[in-house]
């Protein structure tokens, strides 16, 4: 049972996993780097590879639907191995939120507010966000549609105002780089973003849904991110051309760069506004995870009372994370995607194996207990007729 | 209400009043009259020291656009902007240190050009496009252009009309986009043509001009200086007086529009570099063929000498095809059609009484002229060694595989291509008139 009682609709649940994806859709860099032009092929192949933990959550939330992932472990693994995996998990919601928090202030330090102490930009940034959580996950999901629904249509609008700029020559030729390449950037987006979903498992119990589809509402909410990200890839590469792989931010040089005469130019400011919207809207999920995760694994009554300590300690945790954003970069492309492929594919992966297993000797269990009621029926049986 | 009501509700006002004056980015406000808003930036070899650049920093003059007898342009004949001139490893480095000396911070944001003098170019201008795509405050859409001169006097001439040559440049350059094809090139362009495998790109060369007139009483005082200097006339106190008083006025008639103003800028073609290096240029002539090979042009004029006649023809909805393959041995073929409508604009001395004849007559010879333009620009380009028409990227983009095959000898490939044009225009306009009203005259003349 969710720690968090207030319930969430299907829409909003779904809308926050569009927001969820669209928020690493401004954040391309990590993948783009390596695959440069062929990015949006990469996204596609990531996300087939995500199909596969697509169906191991639906496979387990089938089964604990009204379970967040903390209490899946407890009863899968037992009380002391669940524990243990339940720390990686906890361990894996705060980086992240810590992560994403270190993007978003090195972003605005960057761009927005140059001047501005780290300190300050992450410390509003968490009250904002601790605030909301205090209100309860319903509150906190009720405005993913507007920002959904607003984020999906400035990327539109972003595109349309940058065809003048556009070369689809730019797209061409197709795959031309080494495979090896592909398996990278599509590990990449495989774990960054689409592996991240595992968070969601946090927040399951609390969707009011009588057909408890989740898979489908993963798929189909990961499915509007994706076409989102991959309209996002296809303007950049379409303006940016060769030198994609260079930027840190491709999606904001884009925004630069694209005007329509001077009555649309300078529109870098959507692009701040989308996405600080987008990045709250990812933060405050996961640190709403962090928080209830650790909240359950202390097996304490409520997550409100802590959430302003797990914020605090997401900030330090930040300014320790990496001594510098080459070094963020670095590991965001060659460390990180596989520290979170363990967690993210293996471990569920693992989690349902043990699910199968334990009920396959249940159903045996259960057969054989019945076999064995039904051989007494049957002896039962058998007696009269033999002595018929 | 109960008092953990009220200190509730306090903490929250507190908290949200808090929230909003960080929000406000105190750290980062930027007052209007603290900064110095940098409109050109232009960048000039030293002779003797490769190592340093000098930087021209053009800002704008605050005073001399806000004056009121300046009606916004220029009070008491002080330029609309300030130069400020630096030698130094970097922009950055020449910012800094012209930041030492100015009492408002310079602010590089609303940069509107940068120049690149000629010289400078021939040593790579990579450090600048670096600064121009790294550094953020600087944009990677400013328009880019190479001065055949140096940047420093290009930055230092008042224009007509626009008030400097970095309001005057980018206006150009949109005009010309307009009626000769795309010419204006960005930082971002420039660093995107080089990335691809041709690795050739152009920029626009501007000239400066000196095409000043004199004012008459002017031009008086100076002719009598010159017979005065000639005489060899004995000078008394009153006259030196006299003439020091007339170096004032004239000082003064200059600074007021004299010659320093009548200069102007021109578009003399383009400068064109192999990677970041400048390797040759393209003038005018030869950049008309660059327009339609480049196929950017929707709406253009064509000059046309039909026997003695002339003709002026304007071209639109042009239709541009580039297909590029390679032959078995491995030479690059390219296909190049155009298929345009055209409007005739002026005619004269042409025979147009039958204009079946006529038409096809203009029709014939347009092609032929362009075809010419479009053989000439491709020698220059051969000769230089730069195919920045980009028919090795469109076989590259087009054909990989074969591109992959020639990729190790591509500039021999480039300078023994062979291009095949078909030209197809369409007169389908005469203009106002059907046919001259000299007809008369022209066929009693033949």
């Amino acid at each position: 049972m969710s720690i968090d009682k207030s319930k969430i609709t299907v829409t909003q649940f779904v809308f926050t996993i569009v927001c969820f994806i669209e928020s690493s859709a401004v954040l391309s860099s990590f993948s783009v780097g390596i695959s440069g032009k062929d990015s949006w092929f990469t996204m596609i192949m990531g996300y087939l590879v995500f199909l596969i933990l697509v169906f191991v959550i639906s496979q387990i939330m089938r089964r604990y639907p009204d379970k967040t992932l903390i209490e899946i472990n407890n009863e899968v693994f037992g009380n002391v191995l669940g524990r243990i995996i339940s720390v990686f998990y906890i361990w894996f919601f705060v980086t992240l939120t810590s992560l994403n928090l270190l993007d978003t202030q090195v972003f605005a330090s960057s761009s927005i507010m140059t001047k501005t102490p780290p300190i300050v930009l992450m410390a509003t940034f968490m009250v904002i966000c601790v605030w909301a959580l205090r209100n309860g996950i319903s509150v906190i999901t009720r405005y993913m549609t507007v920002i959904g629904l607003l984020s999906f249509a400035i990327t539109v609008f972003a595109f349309i105002i940058a065809f003048q700029k556009f070369h689809l020559s730019n797209l061409l030729p197709p795959m031309q780089q080494k495979p090896i390449v592909y398996v990278q950037a599509s590990h990449i987006v495989s774990t960054i973003p689409f592996g991240e979903i595992i968070v969601f498992l946090m927040l399951t119990p609390n969707v009011s849904s009588s057909s408890k589809k989740y898979g489908r509402y993963i798929l189909i909410g990961t499915l509007l991110g994706v076409i989102s990200m991959l309209l996002v890839a296809i303007r950049d590469i379409g303006v940016l051309g060769e030198t994609i792989k260079y930027f840190t931010v491709p999606s904001l040089e884009t925004q630069r760069v694209s005007s329509i005469s001077k009555i649309f130019s300078r529109l870098e400011v959507l692009y701040t506004i989308i996405f600080t919207a987008l990045m709250y809207s990812k933060i405050v999920v996961l640190l709403y995870a962090a928080t209830a995760a650790i909240a359950q694994f202390f097996k304490l009554k409520t997550y409100k009372n802590i959430s302003l300590l797990i914020a605090a300690l997401c900030i330090v945790y930040t300014l320790n994370l990496y001594d510098s954003g080459i070094s963020h970069g670095l590991s965001g492309m060659l460390v990180v995607p596989f520290l979170w492929s363990f967690i993210e594919y293996i471990l569920p992966i693992l989690t349902l194996c043990v699910i199968l297993i334990k009920s396959k000797f249940k159903k045996e269990g259960t057969e054989n207990d019945a076999v064995r009621v039904n051989g007494k029926r049957g002896n039962l049986s058998l007696g009269p007729s033999l002595g018929n | 209400m109960s008092a953990k009501k009220i200190t509730r509700r306090l903490l929250s006002v507190t908290a949200v009043v808090l929230i909003i004056a960080v929000l406000g980015g105190c750290w980062d406000k930027v007052e209007l009259n603290a900064i110095s808003i940098i409109t050109g930036i232009g960048v000039d070899a030293i002779p003797d020291n490769p190592d340093l650049m000098n930087v021209t920093i053009q800002s704008a003059n605050v005073k001399a656009l806000s004056g009121p007898a300046s009606g916004g342009g220029g009070g008491d004949g002080e330029a609309p902007f300030i130069i400020n001139e630096e030698q130094s490893k970097s922009i950055s480095e020449a910012i800094t240190q012209i930041e030492r000396r100015t009492s408002r911070s310079p602010f590089t944001h609303h940069n509107q050009i940068i120049v690149v003098g000629k010289d400078y170019c021939k040593n790579g201008i990579q450090s600048v496009v670096d600064t121009f795509l790294r550094e953020d405050e600087m944009r990677v859409e400013t328009s880019i252009v190479v001065a055949d001169g140096t940047a420093r006097e290009m930055l230092s001439v008042k224009t007509e009309i626009e008030k400097s040559a970095s309001q005057w440049i980018p206006g150009m350059l949109a005009s010309l986009n307009y009626n000769v094809g795309k010419v204006d090139v960005s930082v971002l362009d420039f660093a995107n043509q080089i990335l691809k495998p041709s690795g050739a790109a152009v920029i626009p060369l501007i000239k400066v001009e000196d095409t000043s007139l004199q004012k008459p009483m002017l031009k008086e005082k100076n002719a009598q200086q010159q017979e005065k200097k000639d005489e060899g006339e004995e000078k008394s106190g009153e006259e030196e007086k006299d003439e020091k008083k007339e170096a004032e006025e004239e000082k003064s008639e200059k600074k007021n529009g004299g010659e320093i103003e009548t200069k102007t800028l021109s578009f003399v073609g383009f400068a064109v570099f192999k990677g970041p290096y400048f390797v040759g240029e393209m003038g005018v002539a030869e950049m008309k063929g660059y327009r339609w090979l480049n196929g950017d042009v929707t709406s253009t004029r064509v000059s046309l000498s039909v026997g003695s006649g002339t003709a002026n023809v304007n071209v639109t909805n042009a239709k541009f095809k580039k297909k590029v393959r390679l032959d078995e041995s491995g030479k690059l073929i390219a296909d190049f059609s155009i298929i345009a409508d055209a409007a005739v604009l002026e005619s004269i001395g042409i025979d147009d009484t039958d204009i079946k004849r006529y038409t096809k007559v203009l029709t014939e010879v347009m092609s032929e002229q362009i075809k010419k333009e479009i053989e000439d620009c491709l020698e220059k380009a051969k000769e230089l060694n730069a195919d920045v028409f980009g028919f090795l990227n469109t076989l590259y983009e087009k054909h990989p595989k074969d591109y992959k095959r020639i990729e190790e000898k591509r500039d021999e490939v480039f300078k023994n291509m062979t291009l095949n044009t078909d030209i197809k225009i369409t007169i389908q306009d005469t203009g106002k008139l059907k046919k001259s009203i000299l007809e008369k005259w022209w066929n009693d003349e033949h």
